[in-house]
């Protein structure tokens, strides 16, 4: 590749191949490296079940998993619908009440001194304990999964729009209202704007809430839903159906987080940052 | 456009010549009491500052410089005495202001233009009216090709100078600058100070102007109004008397470094006479 002088010819496009393929093998490596990583652990796992002769019910193989899969996809595809439009429906309803209770929130010093620790303070309950709870006030069905599903979501988008929210340059603030700028021009112009990529940080950890309190929502009550499907499978000691179920709702997690992030690299594109 | 007369350079105006000033201080004093212990950091000031004259705020940190400077923008209110703009008293903020920080303040997510046209948004003025004044900023201050830039491509100097120019976009009769230039390198402030001389000279803006920097204060400014003490007050008034436009080359004469001279030794018998518990630094960079 550093050979010196000057070579011309057929041999000069092979050495300029080599940097080439280097480079691009230098920019998708964070994406090769860890599916290579995944590809062995999936291997392994299947020569482990194989080689020991681990039973099914225990741990089943990849292979066992897809094949369930591929024969019972239209019931899984089924309850997946089901727990994706829950999802999609808590994360929506959690991240509207979670930005708009950091609005009113920033807009008040006093809605600010009086609510504000207590849902920092809120934040560090184990909120999944108050799952039953939520059957209680809601009774059985889908207004106590959704509730406690919106419960969960919206605490991390409320705290990191406040953060946001709250965390503007004290001088930017200063300057605009030297300006004559009223309280709302400040939020419209400078303080909306300058939480966004706090709000989409607070919304990725929302989505995966969403994803773990519609699941277990799911647990508690529900006679569909993947969650449902879990619990039924582990009753019937069905564990393939328990891994499929599992795998479905990963695929499902992960797109409806992907949605997200792209979202955010929209915004801050825009942005600027 | 604007009402522009050369007042300051050689008339040799008095801070007390009450009759053509345009910013008038009397007996201001500021007490914080942010908790039971109350804080006086300003007593009893009274300065009076012409239209288009060029007055600069020096003293150590902490004396009180950026306080005076909000409540002459109205961001701050005095507790004792009062602030009258053009003949008004100041309540609260005013449009005819513009402000310059130590920190740029541009909004990463907007073009260097549409920063530039920031008060013209806020004042809810037509925009299309002011692009032109504001492109015309843009060109003196030598950014014209960074209009459609966003601030994260533009170097320090280059950012307050947008900063610059957002402050003077609604064509303010006071332009009030709290150590703009403090957080730049000493070359980019050099040719900082080297721009602001030529805005001033094309616009004649009345200006007060904040710093800790002996050298910028003289080379800046009409008058150099000396804080220092604690409360503070005006510990000592210098009328510059170098003809305008100035350059450079000015710095290095001896009657800038004589100049220089006695407001340094000014500011150190300021300090003196504050001397206590915590004595406040003289900033370095006052070079
Ligand atoms: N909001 C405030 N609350 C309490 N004390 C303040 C406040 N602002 C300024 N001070 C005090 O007033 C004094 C002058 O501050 P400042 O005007 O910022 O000085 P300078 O700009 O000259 O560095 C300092 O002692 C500072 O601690
Ligand atoms: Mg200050």
């Amino acid at each position: 590749m550093n050979e010196p002088g000057s070579l011309v010819g057929p041999q000069s496009a092979r050495r300029s191949f080599a940097p080439k393929f280097a480079v691009a093998l230098k920019h998708s490596r964070p994406i090769l490296l860890p599916l290579a990583l995944a590809g062995v652990a999936l291997a392994l796992w299947q020569v482990l079940t194989a080689w020991r002769r681990i039973p099914t019910v225990i741990l089943p193989s990849p292979v066992e998993v897809v094949t369930l899969l591929l024969k019972i996809y239209p019931a899984l595809l089924n309850h997946g619908l089901q727990t994706t439009a829950e999802i999609m429906f808590s994360f929506a309803i959690g991240a509207l009440v979670g930005v708009a209770l950091a609005v009113a929130v920033v807009s008040s010093q006093w809605v600010k001194e009086a609510l504000y620790p207590n849902l920092v303070f809120f934040q560090l309950i184990p909120k999944i304990a108050m799952a039953p709870l939520f059957v209680v006030w809601f009774g059985i069905g889908s207004g106590a999964r959704l509730a406690f599903a919106v419960f969960i979501t919206f605490f991390p988008i409320f705290i990191a729009a406040a953060d946001g929210l709250l965390n503007v340059d004290p001088d930017l603030v200063r300057l605009c209202r030297g300006l004559t700028a009223s309280k709302w021009q400040i939020f419209a112009i400078i303080r909306f704007p300058y939480a966004v990529p706090a709000i989409f940080s607070g919304m990725k950890i929302g989505i995966t809430m969403a994803v773990i309190g519609v699941i277990v929502g799911e647990f508690i009550v529900a006679q569909k839903g993947l969650g449902y499907l879990v619990l039924f499978a582990a009753s019937q000691a069905d564990t393939p159906l328990i891994f499929a179920s599992i795998a479905v709702l990963c695929a499902i997690g992960l797109g409806l987080f992907g949605v997200v992030a792209l979202a955010e690299r929209i915004a801050l594109k825009w942005y600027g940052a | 456009m604007m009402v522009f007369r050369h007042s300051a350079a050689t008339s040799g105006m008095r801070a007390s010549d009450q009759s053509n000033s345009f910013l008038e201080v009397t007996a201001v004093g500021k007490t914080f009491s942010p908790d039971r212990k109350p804080v006086e950091a300003i007593r009893s000031v009274n300065l009076a500052v012409g239209r288009s004259e060029f007055v600069t705020l020096l003293g150590p940190s902490g004396c009180g410089k950026s306080t005076l400077l909000l409540m002459m923008a109205g961001l701050e209110v005095p507790t004792s005495g009062e602030i009258r703009i053009g003949g008004t008293r100041v309540t609260g903020p005013r449009a005819d202001n513009g402000i310059v920080f130590q920190d740029h303040t541009l909004l990463p997510w907007k073009t260097i233009i549409d920063n530039v046209l920031l008060p013209i948004r806020i004042l809810g003025l037509p925009t299309a009216k002011y692009r032109q004044r504001a492109e015309e900023l843009l060109e003196l201050v030598g950014l014209h090709e960074f209009r459609d830039k966003r601030p994260k491509q533009l170097s320090g100097g280059m950012k307050q100078r947008a900063a610059i120019c957002r402050a003077l976009v609604h064509d303010p009769q006071l332009l009030l600058m709290d150590e703009p230039f403090s957080a730049l390198d000493a070359i980019t402030r050099d040719e900082m100070n080297i721009i602001l001389m030529d805005i001033w000279e094309r616009y004649h803006t009345t200006v007060v102007f904040v710093t800790h920097s002996i050298r910028e204060a003289v080379l800046l400014s009409d008058r150099v109004i000396v804080l220092g003490g604690r409360p503070a007050t005006i510990a000592y008034e210098l009328q510059v008397p170098f003809e305008r436009p100035r350059s450079f080359a000015l710095t290095e004469t001896s009657e800038f470094n004589q100049l220089s001279g006695v407001l340094r030794s000014k500011i150190e018998q300021g300090i003196g006479r504050a001397r206590d518990a915590h004595p406040p630094a003289l900033a370095r960079g006052a070079e």
